[in-house]
């Protein structure tokens, strides 16, 4: 990303950010509340348009394009809140994700049981993470930890190059969390993963590299232990023992 | 050991559905033999029904609220009544140009309506069907509040005489049938289901991919058609067009339909459109009160089943219908 800005009505929400992500890598992005992760996040997969500046993924520019088509070049987000569709099964929720590589889904009179060539990869994405029991239950009915790993195998079922996490481990308990930790380390061991985590332990725990976002703006980056180092860092965000405290209080909610 | 399980979800639950429809058509088929009931009740609530089932594709499968599909209900009937009585082609072709018309017009409509979403793409719906309909009551062609009427209905494929009236009573039912063929065709295809997760969850659809656009405009424009045919059919067994069939009012009564009948099942589109039928019937002997009982009888649906009659009993019985 070159100098990518968005402004909301005069507020810049996002600063001229300058943020390259290496192939391979689990690269986290860190800051306090309304640092414009999210803003960010949405630009890169499309859902909002840069007031200025570019984005290039893998050597072509791609600002301005659609999310759907974002998500079909291999660049796949999850949502913070579970984003599932909650009237399927998450066996149907698997399978939908996965038929979107099929190429286009407009023939309306065959059964969908020309799909049946699917089935095999569902299978293991349920075994994967763990769901082959909950197959046949409605998503919207899962567990909160169970609907954020149908989530994100779904977004694995799109076979990314790039994954975006929007705070995975957001609501988490401690349990579902190292589940979910573990599952996104296999995740990267064949895709590119660019999260948001408010999790410090999650993201000294997975990270390759951490960018740090603050007011719109990326003021640091580096490794972890770098960062914790890093005095600016310290000041915006880590320095602040009653923020960071009070914070904590609520995860554990 | 898993795959027994996955199946009925993955493959299909449309056995009740399946059996539940067949047999219904199989009781069609019969009424003019027992001949309790007058046909021509019948053949309107095929038409209504048809009308109500192409409307909750869009609203049941595809999350869609469209307020205006009466101009695809009533295009379909115009385009039919001029087609025999002006050019005086046989009802055949008749169906075939109503058809036509309201693909091409459901094409247009939908491509302006589904860029918004939500109560806004309802709005432009309502929008577009109210300047249709000030078309139609100013353009000569529809003789305005007269309609069009007074037309022969003809001979299908220079055969069969549709003025007898259960020859045309077989062919209505065998277009109700084609139409819903059609429709299940589509609720159970890869399409369908799409359409499906675009109802549930649009941004995670176009997360994964899916142009959703493309998805709800070919939904839009399937529905048309059908919706069409129905005022087709209904303009041959009425042998009238009128302005009432594109008037708004009749956008709002395919949804008390479908609403009453139950959304996203099956057979809850068609149990409204039979029972909008009764009511015309039944009630008509009420007068200007029909509107009154009307939205009585809508109200107790509502508040008493809320998924609809057909939707309350599938959930009873654990069942799609």
């Amino acid at each position: 990303m070159q100098g990518l800005s968005k402004d909301f009505g005069g507020v810049q929400a996002v600063r001229k950010v300058d943020l390259s992500i290496t192939r391979g890598a689990i690269h986290a992005l860190i800051g306090p509340n309304g640092a414009g992760k999210t803003t960010l996040f949405n630009l890169i997969t499309g859902f909002l348009r840069p007031t200025s500046g570019r984005i290039m993924f893998e050597g072509s520019e791609i600002t301005g394009s659609s999310p759907a088509k974002m998500a079909r070049m291999g660049l796949v987000r999850s949502f913070q809140m579970s984003s599932i569709f909650p009237q399927m099964t998450t066996a149907q929720n698997i399978r939908i994700a996965v038929q979107a590589r099929r190429g286009s889904s407009f023939d309306f009179w065959p059964s969908r049981s020309v799909l049946s060539d699917l089935d095999a990869k569902v299978e293991v994405l349920l075994s994967d993470f763990d769901l082959t029991a909950l197959a046949d239950q409605q998503a919207g009915e899962l567990p909160y930890g169970r609907k954020r790993a149908l989530e994100l195998a779904m977004t694995l079922a799109c076979s990314p190059r790039l994954i975006l996490l929007d705070e995975p481990t957001s609501g988490l308990g401690a349990e579902d969390i190292a589940v979910l930790i573990a599952l996104i380390r296999k995740a990267a061991l064949t895709s590119t993963i660019l999260m948001v985590e408010h999790n410090l332990k999650a993201v000294a725990d997975l990270s390759t590299k951490v960018s740090v976002l603050v007011r719109g703006a990326i003021i640091a980056q580096g490794t972890y232990a770098q960062m914790e180092e890093d005095r600016l860092v310290q000041q915006a965000y880590l320095g602040h023992p009653s923020l960071s405290s009070q914070f904590s209080e609520q995860r554990h909610d | 050991m898993r795959d027994k399980a996955m199946k009925p979800h993955i493959a299909s639950t449309r056995d009740w559905r399946f059996i539940l429809f067949t047999g219904l058509i199989l009781v069609l088929a019969l009424v003019p033999l027992l001949g309790w009931v007058y046909p021509y009740f019948i053949m309107q609530a095929l038409c209504f029904a048809l009308f109500a089932s192409a409307f909750n594709l869009l609203i049941g499968h595809a999350g869609l609220a469209s307020f205006g599909h009466a101009m695809f209900f009533g295009t379909g009937g115009y385009i039919c009544a001029h087609a025999l009585k002006v050019w005086a082609v046989p009802p055949h072709w008749a169906v075939v140009f109503a058809l036509i018309a309201t693909l091409i017009l459901g094409l247009c409509v939908g491509l302006i309506a589904i860029r918004r979403q939500g109560i806004y793409f309802s709005m432009t719906t309502l929008a577009l069907a109210q300047m249709l309909y000030f078309v139609y009551l100013q353009s000569p062609f529809t003789h305005g509040e007269d309609g069009i009427q007074g037309f022969s209905r003809g001979h299908l494929f220079g055969l069969f005489d549709l003025n007898q009236t259960y020859v045309l009573y077989y062919l209505i039912l065998l277009l109700f049938f084609l139409g819903h063929v059609l429709i299940a065709r589509i609720i159970h295809s890869p399409f369908g289901d799409v359409l499906q997760a675009i109802g549930q969850n649009e941004t995670r659809a176009q997360s994964l991919g899916y142009e959703t656009a493309r998805f709800k405009a070919l939904a839009f424009v399937l529905s048309a058609g059908l919706a069409g045919l129905a005022g087709a059919m209904k303009a041959l067994v009425t042998q009238t067009a009128s302005l009432s069939d594109v008037h708004w009012s009749m956008s709002g009564d395919v949804i008390l339909m479908v609403v009453m009948g139950g959304m996203t099942t099956f057979l809850g589109p068609i149990l409204g459109g039979f029972l909008f039928a009764a009511m015309l019937q039944y009630l008509s002997v009420l007068g200007q009160w029909v509107i009154v009982a009307q939205g009585t009888i809508f109200l107790a649906c509502v508040v008493m089943f809320r998924q609809g009659l057909i939707g309350t009993l599938a959930r009873r019985l654990r069942r799609s219908l």
